[in-house]
């Protein structure tokens, strides 16, 4: 991101997430409803996202990236670990929360989906889309309403001449407008972005991305942006946490993760980045095997079992996630003393600019 | 006629109860053996279109015109036009599967749930090929150890929900490659995959290209992927061909509006400090094509009573770079 100043010390936290846990019942289970085992989707993940800032969160499919953003909403109930939200000097704790009082935090947490074709309810009108998040908090009603209603629509690149239609008269671009449309307008602090733009045209999503970023500035957001694409993260996040097997590797500045990765998997993942010229062509770090079963990890170092460096230490005990520069964490036991090569720092592109 | 495939001037129509329309219009492109064709645009292009009639796989309302798309044998040398075949005789249904195969995006969706992988592979193998079930067991856990399947023995006897997405990816490449096709449409093969194992099927789908001399057409939004795996690409907006090239061409010297605003368009690593130029706008539906060029409502580069009144020529740029748009013609 242009003005990538990773957040110092000093920088204010927004939301902390501590030892977060989620688990699944799998297997077979008795009509007692016992039996069966469990999947350890999240399994103890701790992060800071700091105000103003847009964290990434990375990881295959199966990783538990979308996981970890529900369970930080409570969207899906947290086995273990907590959440605290600050607010102005307020200290939330957002996991420790009633129903009643989570339905009043939630007007600080919001969230957009990856498909707008489907979070999009097909027998409203956008208006009442929009309005319905101020309509359900008794936030504003009528005419009011329906001012506030115009203005975020306007704000987010809507054509407010089109608010009565309904979603399906709208192409994916546009109704993802809607869908952060109806994420902001009841003017939240912290937005979780799942998947924000993996389900348009490359055209739209730079469009996407460009609001999503314009609209951190006007309303001072803070973003959990959960993808893929490390592309799209690369030019979105400030910084940047990686997620294997229900679990953080690694967290760091952007251009540190991206050029400088200190963790085995995220070399892997940074190396089959296709980087779009085709006089530089990639060379992909091959993991070995498969990705392990979620429901039966492997001990020790998760990684271990596809990691071109592993050691018998890393079969016998698993590494913390420790702080190995400022401001960059790795779950390791070999940071720094591997060779590990970054995304490509090639030359600006040569493609001509208009 | 060197060139596995030669598409030309190809018109594709869509009836419908609004009228008829043209989905596809003056498309052309030429394949030569072992090549890589990208086919390159947004949604609602036509680039799945034009490959689907490559092997007439259009559905019923959608009906070739006009134009030609002649298919060379690489065995006999006989070529076909292929726009000429009845869709549902016999003639095309020799060449699918046994000189054109095709993979598809959603690897889970192009297996039936209720046979083991080795059943629906083994399957295509004794259509094509005269061999005994055991024979084409034989050879179907061959083509699965070739894709990279780990105990392709055992994998052979397991059902599509056993494999991973990668695997199921590789099952798919294997089932298209059962028949030593001449060539290969692969319609977004990559792009419900994650990074890493897009990355190997990539690569997997070039070795494979080197052993068997496959011609492949790659269609895809990813302009990432393209500059990886193409030797030419067509990019396409709104049913034509705007723009056409060798890999470099296109990625190095883009000459039209849109194919500059695709790239622009890109997040790319080295550049991470400049702004992505988004491009305004959607690709017009079919039943409010723009007149002229029907890039020109998007275009930065309009020019008033020239480009909402024509549809530009195609302007050679060099080579076999070619352009269609007012600015260079």
């Amino acid at each position: 991101m242009t003005d990538a100043t990773p957040p110092s010390a000093g920088a204010a936290p927004l939301l902390e997430v501590k030892d977060l846990a989620v688990h699944f019942p799998v297997g077979r289970r008795g009509l007692s409803g016992r039996g069966g085992g469990v999947l350890k989707a999240v399994d103890g993940v701790s992060f800071t996202v700091y105000r103003g800032e847009t964290l990434g969160l990375v990881g295959e499919s199966g990783s538990g990236k979308t996981t970890v953003g529900r369970a930080v909403l409570r969207a899906l109930e947290p086995a273990a670990g907590s959440v605290t939200l600050y607010r102005d000097d307020e200290a939330i704790d957002v996991t420790g929360l009633d129903p009643q009082d989570l339905k009043r935090v939630w007007r600080h947490m919001q969230m957009i989906f990856q498909d707008p074709y489907s979070s999009l309810n097909p027998s409203m009108t956008v208006a009442d889309i929009i309005g319905e998040p101020l309509r359900v908090n008794g936030v504003a009603s009528g005419s009011e309403l329906k001012e506030q209603v115009m203005t975020i629509a306007g704000r987010c690149g809507f054509n407010v001449a089109h608010l009565n239609r309904y979603p399906h008269a709208f192409s994916g671009g546009q109704r993802q407008r809607v869908a952060i449309a109806r994420a902001l307008v009841l003017h939240p602090a912290f937005v979780v972005c799942d998947e924000p733009v993996s389900a348009l045209d490359v055209s739209i999503q730079a469009q996407v991305l460009n609001l999503l970023k314009e609209l951190q500035g006007q309303f001072g957001l803070t973003y959990l942006f959960i993808a893929h694409d490390l592309a799209t993260v690369a030019y979105a996040c400030d910084r940047v946490a990686v997620m294997y097997l229900g679990q953080l590797v690694e967290v760091a500045p952007t251009e540190k993760l991206y050029y400088t990765p200190l963790h085995p998997y995220t070399e892997a993942l940074m190396s089959a980045i296709p980087v779009g010229d085709p006089d530089l062509p990639i060379r992909p770090v091959q993991l070995k095997g498969e990705r392990p079963n979620p429901s039966d990890p492997p001990a020790g170092c998760r990684f271990h079992t596809r990691c071109r460096f592993a050691q018998d230490v890393c079969v016998a005990k698993a590494p913390p996630l420790a702080e190995f520069a400022t401001g960059h964490y790795v779950s390791c036991h070999f940071a720094g003393d591997l060779d590990l090569k970054g995304a490509m720092d090639h030359p600006a592109s040569t493609v001509a600019r208009r | 006629m060197d060139n596995i495939l030669e598409v030309s001037d190809l018109e594709i129509m869509l009836s419908a109860d609004q009228g008829t329309v043209d989905v596809i219009q003056s498309v052309s492109f030429k394949l030569a053996p072992g090549k890589t064709l990208a086919l390159v645009g947004e949604s609602g292009c036509g680039k799945s279109v034009t490959a689907a009639s490559i092997l007439r796989l259009l559905p019923r309302e959608l009906e070739i015109t006009r134009g030609s798309i002649l298919f060379r044998s690489p065995d006999s040398g006989e070529v076909t036009d292929i726009a000429k075949l009845a869709p549902r005789g016999s003639a095309i249904r020799d060449l699918r599967g046994n000189d054109i195969a095709m993979i598809f995006q959603e690897p889970m969706s192009s297996f039936s749930p209720l046979y083991t992988i080795g059943n629906q592979i083994g399957e295509v193998v004794q259509l094509h090929r005269k061999v005994s079930k055991k024979e084409a067991r034989d050879i179907t856990a061959g083509l699965l150890d070739k894709v990279g399947i780990p105990d392709a023995w055992a994998a052979v006897d397991r059902y599509p929900h056993e494999y991973s997405g990668g695997m199921r990816q590789r099952a798919m490449i294997a089932k298209a490659l059962s028949c030593d096709p001449a060539l290969l449409i692969a319609d977004e093969p990559t792009t419900a995959l994650d990074v890493t194992i897009q990355a190997q099927i990539v690569e997997l789908m070039q070795e494979l290209q080197q052993e068997f001399h496959m011609a492949i057409i790659f269609i895809t939004h990813d302009l990432g992927v393209v500059a990886q795996v193409a030797d030419e690409v067509c990019i396409m907006y709104a049913g034509r061909v705007v723009e056409r090239g060798q890999v470099r061409d296109i990625f190095h010297e883009a000459r039209h509006p849109y194919t500059r605003d695709l790239l622009h368009a890109m997040p790319r690593l080295g550049n991470l400090e400049e702004e992505l130029v988004a491009i305004e706008g959607n690709v017009p539906g079919l039943f409010d094509m723009p007149t002229g060029c029907r890039f020109h409502p998007r275009c930065a580069a309009f020019m008033a009573d020239t480009c909402n009144v024509r549809t530009p020529d195609l302007t050679q740029v060099s080579g076999s770079h070619i352009v269609e748009c007012h600015l260079y013609d």
